[in-house]
């Protein structure tokens, strides 16, 4: 493959990776590493992708590496409790957008952004890529490897606890 | 007829079908009658709607180019070994391939003909006059395949891999043939 053809994939993917994982953790610079990473592993991957199904391919990628991030979260949380400082266990758990952010997003919109990324797998990206990529329920199942009923009823699920969230931000 | 004053259950059930409108008319028409008689259930589904309008309406986020910038970085550190692979990418497209062939016949048959005159004691000049038109000939069809493809066959690594070599080798042959004779002569 040619520098060239790499970069036109770069410039034809990059928003769609860099959004789902920006929704899925509800973090910039999560968000931005997670998108070098899974470009890069395109790169790596290049000779072996097809590109008819290099959209999916990198939707996959994307959500898995998410889920590793969510997991360092999670083990990063543990230690911290295990070393007994409670708020540092909190300030971990509430990540908090960057104030330029903040300030930018509208409250409530805020705060279905922040409810979504609590949501669990695999339905946060269910949510996601039909909701906010307005992907249709064929390419998100072929895209996360589900059946068509599946697919629709992981959607229902997933908005049904993005409510949850919302109605009542402290619970899990 | 169904009760619908003890619906909610059965509202709370449906209410992803109905925001998708997935219900059947029957079935919406008895989720919208509960819903307008049941505050409970009418502000849940407001609510459902308010929260998925606003998800929909988030917005589309563009990838900083900074992280672009870090992966073209790393993945195409330097232009030149990419230059070098699509070189021979091109080189090997089908419409080049003759005259690669030719040029390659060209200096094999050149090639030949100089380690030839090592073991001679003399050149004969037709042989380097046929050597010389052979050249010229793949010189100008070469000329003439890069001209209709567009593609950029004159590379310096054609030039200096392939051309120059074989003009070499002829100028030598003729030095060679000029020479010679009074040598062998002497």
């Amino acid at each position: 493959m040619t520098g060239k053809r790499f970069e036109r994939w770069v410039g034809d993917h990059k928003d769609r990776v860099y959004n789902l994982a920006y929704y899925s953790l509800a973090h910039r610079e999560e968000a931005e590493d997670v998108t070098q990473e899974v470009l890069l592993r395109m790169w790596k991957y290049r000779d072996d992708i097809n590109e008819d199904t290099l959209g999916a391919w990198l939707a996959r990628v994307t959500r898995n590496a998410c889920i590793d991030v969510v997991r360092r979260r999670k083990a990063y949380s543990s230690r911290i409790v295990v070393n007994g400082d409670a708020e540092q266990f909190v300030n971990a758990r509430s990540r908090e957008p960057a104030p330029d952010e903040m300030a930018m997003a509208w409250e409530f919109g805020s705060k279905v952004e922040r409810a979504l990324a609590t949501v669990q797998e695999p339905y946060r990206s269910v949510v996601i890529l039909r909701e906010i990529q307005d992907m249709k329920y064929e390419q998100i199942g072929e895209t996360l490897e589900l059946p068509l009923n599946t697919v629709k009823s992981y959607l229902h699920r997933g908005r049904r606890m993005l409510r949850e969230r919302l109605n009542d931000p402290g619970g899990k | 007829m169904t009760d619908i004053s003890h619906d909610c259950g059965w509202l709370r059930k449906h209410i992803e079908a109905f925001l998708d409108d997935e219900l059947s008319n029957d079935a919406k028409e008895r989720f919208e009658n509960h819903a307008a008689t049941c505050r409970t259930c009418r502000a849940e589904v407001e609510q459902a709607q308010r929260i998925l309008t606003q998800l929909r309406q988030l917005p589309a986020l563009e990838c900083p180019d900074d992280v672009v910038e870090r992966v073209r970085e790393t993945a195409l550190p330097d232009d030149g070994p990419n230059r070098i692979r699509e070189w021979f990418a091109r080189a090997w497209a089908p419409s080049l391939r003759p005259a690669l062939a030719t040029i390659t016949v060209a200096a094999i048959v050149l090639t030949s003909i100089w380690v030839g005159r090592v073991n001679r004691t003399t050149i004969d000049p037709e042989e380097v006059a046929e050597a010389q038109a052979a050249l010229k000939w793949t010189l100008a069809y070469v000329g003439e395949v890069s001209e209709r493809s567009g593609k950029a066959v004159r590379d310096e690594a054609i030039r200096n891999g392939l051309i120059r070599p074989v003009q070499r080798a002829l100028e030598s042959i003729h030095q060679g043939s000029d020479v010679e004779p009074e040598t062998n002569g002497g």
